[in-house]
């Protein structure tokens, strides 16, 4: 379909397939002229990028190793093991590189969580909802596999490429529970950092999938959001008095970003970090709603600003013991 | 009380691994595993994992839930003998010279490895040695079994297999792709 004709936004989204109810939010947030460089942009696709994993080898000679092979690389300026894809003559999924577990298939803006929790050799980490594992080694990765990552998955396929990703990468410092992570207090162990990059429904991933324009309803949003909350309620609990949680997810609702953290800011004692960012601030107002003033700390990512997946990102500071 | 199905292994279990990698590459490989304690996951196959001591000792304490995997996955025990398989083989590579390199890639697809697509061998095998394989760039590929003795491969005709593949056993890094996740 031809994107060149001028349609009114609805017309547009109807169109391309979604469900009027996401034209009406995507508007609510972005405004008419923005939600339709949205859902354009959603129409492209992403320039492939990897993560250069050091736990195998130095960035230098992976990229030289690939370079060799006429793959051509682009540094990203903000993160130096993230490298986007401008020219490959082979799947990028398949070279003995890949299999050596050199560098991991990963979007550049799936960098930022653990780049955010940044963690510690040494710490003990939380990752509660771990596969297929591109983030959980990325945390391995920054603690030069010293430290430990518990990492959680409730299901079991996921686990398996979960371990399947973690071998490859040379990944050790990670052990694998099939478990719900709302179990998490079995443990009776305080993380010191907890990375949840909670299930949601991946409106900001449309890029990539192109049927979540018609598999989630409102409902199926609003179930999310109960879920989220009692999975981030868990992980607070059982993170240390001044342990740093990062909560994220690949989606754009509100009541699975925003409205998450601010039921956690009405009942925890918890404050929201500064992060250090682009993207816009978490919005403050949806629908009828005024929310709390400090969710601009939080940082919404959107593929059409960022040439890269959406994402939702906040940092959280426990208070409590 | 059931039997817990990932555990620390045996003192008869840790020989038996420690002893198989000793026979089969020598003493000096055994540094790789220093660090580490092995762990076992039961099943039909008993899965083997190194783990980091740190992790070790926590898993140890927090003995309550057990764990589907930790650290690396080095190989299984089945009828009482270790295999050595993709991790494990890795580990040990920088530290053996039982190796030969190839200029073919068909081993990642569990392919067997012909006298022509040898380029080197580093020493001298027997036949059945386990034997790790290095690929184009002194990349990894796996490990395999010699069908035959080096001392034989002069006198070989082409076509003859010298090191078998397998497309069902992760001895290969093809294997993540195959079947491995």
């Amino acid at each position: 379909m031809s994107l060149q004709k001028e349609y009114d936004v609805f017309e547009l989204g109807s169109k391309l397939g979604y469900l009027p109810y996401m034209i009406d939010r995507f508007i609510e947030m972005l405004g008419e002229c923005e939600t339709k460089e949205l859902i354009k942009f959603n129409e492209t696709t992403l320039p492939q990028s990897i993560r250069l994993n050091s736990l195998r080898n130095s960035f230098e000679n992976s990229e030289r190793l690939l370079k060799k092979k006429g793959i051509q690389l682009e540094k990203n300026t903000e993160f130096p093991e993230s490298r986007t894809i401008t020219k490959s003559p082979h799947p990028i999924g398949a070279t003995p590189e890949y299999l050596n577990g050199f560098y991991m298939l990963q979007g550049k803006n799936s960098l930022y969580p653990p780049r955010i929790l940044d963690p510690q050799e040494g710490e003990l980490i939380g990752d509660f909802a771990a596969a297929p594992g591109g983030k959980t080694s990325h945390l391995a990765q920054l603690m030069n596999n010293k430290g430990i990552i518990i990492g959680l998955e409730i299901n079991a396929n996921r686990c398996r490429s979960l371990k399947s990703n973690l071998s490859r990468m040379g990944v050790e410092n990670t052990a694998v529970f099939k478990m719900d992570a709302r179990n998490a207090k079995d443990f009776n162990l305080q993380f010191d950092k907890i990375l949840l990059d909670a299930p949601c429904s991946g409106s900001g991933i449309i890029i990539n999938d192109p049927t979540r324009k018609k598999s989630k309803s409102l409902k199926d949003i609003l179930h999310y959001h109960d879920y989220q909350v009692s999975l981030l309620t868990t992980a607070l609990n059982v993170l240390k008095t001044n342990g740093e949680l990062v909560y994220c997810t690949c989606s754009l609702e509100p009541e699975e970003n925003e409205l998450v953290i601010s039921d956690i800011l009405k009942k925890v004692d918890v404050k929201l970090s500064e992060i250090e960012v682009k993207g816009k601030p978490g919005i403050t107002k949806f629908l009828d709603m005024d929310l709390e003033k400090n969710l601009t700390k939080t940082r919404r990512l959107y593929p059409h600003e960022t040439n890269g997946e959406g994402f939702f990102i906040a940092k959280l500071v426990k208070n409590y013991e | 009380m059931n039997k817990p199905t990932f555990r620390i292994r045996t003192k008869e279990e840790n020989k038996l691994i420690m002893d198989t990698i000793e026979a089969d590459f020598g003493s000096n490989v055994l540094v790789a595993f220093k660090e580490y304690d092995f762990w076992i996951k039961e099943g039909k196959v008993k899965e083997v994992f190194t783990v980091p001591k740190e992790s070790s000792d926590l898993i140890t304490k927090i003995s309550i839930l057990e764990p589907y995997s930790a650290g690396i996955p080095i190989g299984s025990i089945l009828s009482n003998s270790f295999h050595l398989e993709i991790e494990g083989a890795y580990m040990i590579s920088n530290y053996t010279s039982k190796k030969i390199t190839v200029k073919t890639v068909q081993f990642l697809y569990g392919k067997p490895i012909f006298k022509e697509n040898i380029t080197k061998y580093e020493e001298d095998f027997d036949k059945n040695d386990q034997i790790i394989v290095i690929g184009e760039n002194k990349l990894f590929y796996g490990i395999g079994r010699a069908e035959i003795s080096s001392r034989e491969l002069s006198s070989l005709e082409e076509n003859t297999i010298v090191i078998k593949g397998s497309r069902k056993k992760p001895l290969d890094v093809g294997w993540y792709l195959r079947g491995g996740s």
